[in-house]
């Protein structure tokens, strides 16, 4: 079964206190990532996960539905309502945009990482640029 | 490729047994702050095999009594868990959970490990307490405050 945005809905846009700072997991960086190129249904965002770690991170349907819900529920994205087709209830036929929120967490993700990276070529970990024949895309 | 253990998973989920799982659902929704993610509906068309709900960055499933399968702690006259949980305002939390029907088991007061703290038990028979953590505490510095509470509670 899947829920509507609808009913996700907070009651009166109450704070929620059980609602820690978010930390980003891997498959939610993965989906910021994604639709960091423009909306996309969850078809499209598996296959662009796919496309950008050059085929070693794929998502399952569990893990993307799971991942998506939790995204809704934390304001990271937002889903556009467009049923291509009777299918609607399967979560790969709807579309998803990241909300300015999304942008900013994958921003902050980004750069956090990036400063990571920065520190890991500075203590030899690693070497000054990308891997040799991977990462060639942006 | 499936990973073994998803990744939307922390390695503990709670999973609960209750006497009437959509309204625990609709109870854990306005008290807690939980989100319903899914629910698999019974043979009967009314009870709920299974449920999965979200709180905070955690999941937990609340599933209805079956007879001879799953016992909840209402037919149990009481629960021997209690499932804690750590928010930014354990105040705030108590109070909406104290709203919406919950039984105090222990008022929130600040504790000698660092916590402000309370416990309560949920209209379904499970115990919750809920904390904020306001001071952090070396091992060492836990261990005498644990010991001058037990001398300043005496024996007993």
């Amino acid at each position: 079964m899947v829920i509507s945005s609808a009913d996700r809905e907070r009651p009166g846009g109450e704070r929620q206190p059980a609602e820690a700072a978010q930390p980003v997991t891997p498959a939610v960086f993965h989906i910021l990532l994604a639709l960091a190129a423009g909306e996309s249904h969850g078809y499209g965002i598996m296959r662009d996960v796919e496309r950008i770690t050059q085929g070693t991170t794929r998502l399952g349907p569990g893990t993307l539905y799971r991942s998506i819900q939790r995204m809704l529920i934390d304001g990271l994205i937002e889903e556009l309502g467009i049923a291509l087709d009777d299918e609607s209830d399967d979560d790969r036929r709807r579309y998803y945009r990241l909300t300015a929120k999304g942008a900013a967490v994958a921003r902050a993700e980004g750069q956090r990482l990036a400063d990571l990276v920065e520190v890991a070529r500075r203590r030899k970990l690693i070497g000054p640029g990308p891997r040799p024949g991977k990462g060639g895309r942006r | 490729m499936t990973s073994r253990v998803p990744e939307s998973f922390h390695t503990i989920t709670p999973h609960l047994v209750v006497n009437g799982v959509a309204d625990a659902i609709a109870w854990y929704t306005k008290a807690l702050g939980a989100h319903e993610l899914l629910r698999n509906t019974g043979p009967d068309g009314t009870s709920i095999m299974h449920s999965e709900l979200l709180l905070g960055d955690s999941r937990f499933f609340v599933v209805d009594e079956f007879p001879g399968a799953t016992v909840s702690p209402t037919s149990l006259g009481g629960s021997p868990i209690t499932l804690h949980l750590y928010v930014e305002d354990v105040d705030g939390l108590f109070q909406r959970a104290v709203d919406a029907g919950a039984q105090v088991l222990m008022p929130v007061a600040d504790q000698f490990w660092g916590d402000r703290y309370g416990i309560l038990t949920d209209p379904f028979g499970h115990r919750w307490s809920t904390a904020s953590r306001i001071e952090d505490l070396s091992p060492k510095a836990l261990q005498a405050r644990a010991a001058a509470w037990v001398k300043e509670r005496g024996p007993g």
